[in-house]
């Protein structure tokens, strides 16, 4: 006996489509859902000129269509192909907690980037990193944090001349201002 | 002053105790790098980049190419020392690097590679020097049609190349080629895309776009994958001279890796990561001792590391002259460039002599600064990888937020860095090639410019696009590679052979 029947290929090809293929379903997805609404507002707020004067929304209308396309075209070769299968491996028990609480602290850091400054964010990021990342004792953590991220900070901002957020060790910072 | 003055003058100028250091910095920065796992070049280019600002064009420039050509060379040297390859291009050397390891042969094996590195890239400096000039004076015959051709056609065919699957190059290049119509347009001065936010009107600023797709993205690879580190071989000085026979077994490969990766150089798409399999490929063909490559030959060595250096050279040639990067790093390059005020093109070598041979010459002295540091210091470049990865990613991130701010001293390129990061990591695990991305954002200005350009002188003669010879035989050179599928397949088998495998040609030369 040869061949399948199509009833015996319907479920492998339904149980072909594995995480990574869903995974590029949604990233067409998210990118038709961005094409559409970039090209309705390039088409009814961007100008448009005339054929032999283009105005700023030519190119950017073509992109966008271009975007609807390319969305299409990894929507249909997921569905369709297995040009690229296989599952896509998320972190998972103490390593997701690892990289949801770095994800947390660079928010953090980021967030309090500019109140802070260069030089207290980037030490209490590298304390709070050097936590969830090493097995260290907490003192040796903050030791090291702290000498990390002033020296980082040190060779950026005093070495090469960089300019960067002072925060509170600025002039108009509650640290930095008490010595003024 | 002809190619042979220029380059004396280059490297005149380069050999300044300033521009060495920059030099030293770049390879060393880039070395170190380099062995970090999937840390590669774009990474370490887009990293050092802002500090690059701060410094003179030429020194700026003379960095990069030190943190280029380090990283290269860095990720070699984990490929042989640990099997675990820095970047795509080193992939192919692991193979035979890693086998003369294990028998006890990884000095010889270092040696031949940055000795090759070395040849092959003075080979390349010296094909550079003769056909700049002569592709500048090309260009000049260039208008708006051929440019559009170029970079709209180049940029088709490096998202095919580089991407695994056709949709996974062109999603991300178009959305790429998205991301450069944000801003001021420059044409009528209309805010496109701006929604009130003031600093948009500059558009998105290449650096922390790379630094988020490339640094961020992989340094969360690395922390969610601690097993990527691993076990360090030591290698001692005296260990590292190659024998006679090594020596000679070595030089055609060299010569032939240098031609073949010069080649691929000036072609748009991963042309450091092709060569090298290319050039694996030519030596399993053709060389004396094919029968041993794949079971640590010094051939499956010289070739391919010859190879991609020389083609990291060769990509000079479309920057330089035409203005053009093809792929992430000399985007990054460009980017350089701009914000010293510098634009390169076909009127730079008359305007700014001085950068465009200095820039030449830097590569030069970038390879001698990594054949005289790298090699009798392997141990300590190795040594990168004992620092606790606990201490160097949080540093890395500090540095990279730092590297966003100070480009233009917002924090709009600090949000930016973190969504381009998240979506990065993402685009990463489903298989995206991201070096489309970003040549696509810094290519997408260059192809609109050129499209009005030709529509206003051509007052909307569509046809005027297709009048010239040149631009036709570019757009047919595209659309050959993009619905050419099963010949590209096929010509891809026959130029990278089975090891096309071991590989997805995402790649970020």
């Amino acid at each position: 006996m040869s061949g399948q029947s199509p009833a015996d290929t319907a479920p492998t090809t339904r149980k072909a489509l594995d995480s990574k293929r869903k995974g590029r379903l949604v990233a067409g997805g998210i990118g038709l859902l961005l094409g559409l609404w970039y090209t309705w507002y390039t088409w009814s707020n961007v100008p448009m000129g005339t054929q032999d004067r283009p105005g700023a929304g030519v190119f950017p209308l073509a992109v966008g269509i271009a975007l609807i396309a390319a969305s299409l075209f990894v929507i249909g070769e997921a569905l369709l192909t297995d040009k690229v299968t296989g599952d896509v491996a998320f972190p998972r028990g103490e390593r997701l907690r690892t990289v949801l609480l770095m994800t947390g602290s660079l928010v953090l850091f980021v967030a309090f980037y500019q109140f802070l400054g260069q030089y207290i964010a980037a030490s209490l990021f590298m304390v709070a990193a050097l936590s969830l990342l090493g097995s260290r004792s907490f003192l040796r953590n903050v030791v090291y944090g702290i000498a990390i991220g002033v020296g980082i900070s040190a060779f950026f901002m005093e070495l090469l001349g960089v300019r960067l957020p002072e925060g509170l060790l600025g002039p108009t910072g509650i640290i930095g201002g008490l010595f003024l | 002053m002809n190619p042979w003055e220029g380059l004396l003058y280059g490297l005149e100028l380069v050999f300044t105790p300033e521009l060495l250091l920059a030099a030293f910095i770049g390879a060393a920065a880039g070395t170190a790098i380099g062995v970090l796992p999937g840390l590669g070049p774009v990474a370490g280019a887009a990293l050092i980049l802002p500090l690059t600002f701060t410094l003179p064009p030429a020194a700026g420039l003379i960095m990069i190419a030190g943190v280029y050509a380090g990283s290269m060379y860095g990720g070699s040297t984990t490929s042989v020392l640990m099997n675990m390859p820095g970047e795509a291009a080193s992939v192919v050397t692991a193979i035979d690097g890693y086998e003369m390891t294990r028998q006890g042969r990884a000095g010889p094996a270092l040696s031949i590679m940055a000795v090759g590195s070395f040849i092959a890239g003075t080979v390349a400096i010296i094909l550079v020097t003769l056909m700049s000039p002569l592709l500048s004076n090309v260009a000049l015959l260039f208008g708006s049609a051929e440019y559009l051709a170029l970079t709209l056609g180049g940029l088709l065919v490096l998202a095919r190349v580089s991407g695994g699957s056709p949709a996974s190059g062109f999603f991300p290049m178009v959305l790429g080629v998205l991301l450069g119509t944000v801003g001021v347009e420059g044409v009528t001065g209309i805010f496109r895309y701006t929604f009130g936010i003031q600093q948009l009107a500059l558009g998105f600023s290449l650096v922390p776009v790379a630094i988020g797709l490339y640094g961020i993205a992989e340094i969360f690879m690395l922390i969610e994958d601690p097993d990527r580190a691993a076990k360090v071989k030591s290698v001692k000085l005296r260990e590292l001279m190659p024998s006679r026979e090594e020596w000679r077994r070595a030089w055609a490969p060299w010569g032939r890796g240098s031609l073949l990766g010069f080649f691929f150089g000036l072609l748009p798409g991963p042309s450091a990561t092709l060569s090298s399999f290319s050039a694996y490929r030519l030596e399993k063909a053709v060389s004396k001792n094919r029968d041993q490559i794949g079971k640590g030959a010094v051939e499956g060595v010289a070739g391919p590391e010859a190879a991609n250096n020389a083609a990291a050279v060769g990509s000079l040639v479309p920057l330089l002259s035409l203005g053009l990067p093809f792929s992430a790093t000399f985007a990054l390059m460009l980017a350089a460039m701009v914000v010293q005020g510098i634009q390169p093109g076909p009127l730079l070598i008359e305007q700014r002599p001085d950068i465009f041979w200095s820039l030449i010459a830097s590569m030069y002295v970038a390879n001698v600064m990594l054949l005289i540091l790298n090699l009798p210091m392997v141990g300590l470049w190795v040594s990168v990888l004992r620092i606790p990865k606990s201490m160097l990613m949080p540093g890395i991130i500090v540095i990279a937020v730092l590297g966003a701010y100070s480009t233009r001293f917002s924090m709009l390129d600090v949000y930016v860095l973190m969504v381009l990061g998240a979506a990065g990591y993402m685009l990463r695990k489903l298989d995206f090639a991201l070096a489309s991305m970003i040549v696509g954002l810094v290519l997408g200005p260059f192809i609109e410019k050129h499209f009005r350009e030709g529509m206003f002188l051509s007052r909307g003669d569509l046809s005027y696009f297709f009048d010239s010879g040149i631009a036709l035989a570019f757009y047919a050179v595209a659309v050959v590679v993009m619905l050419g599928g099963p010949i590209w397949n096929l010509l891809r088998k026959r130029l990278i052979g089975d090891e096309a495998e071991k590989v997805k040609l995402e790649v970020e030369d």
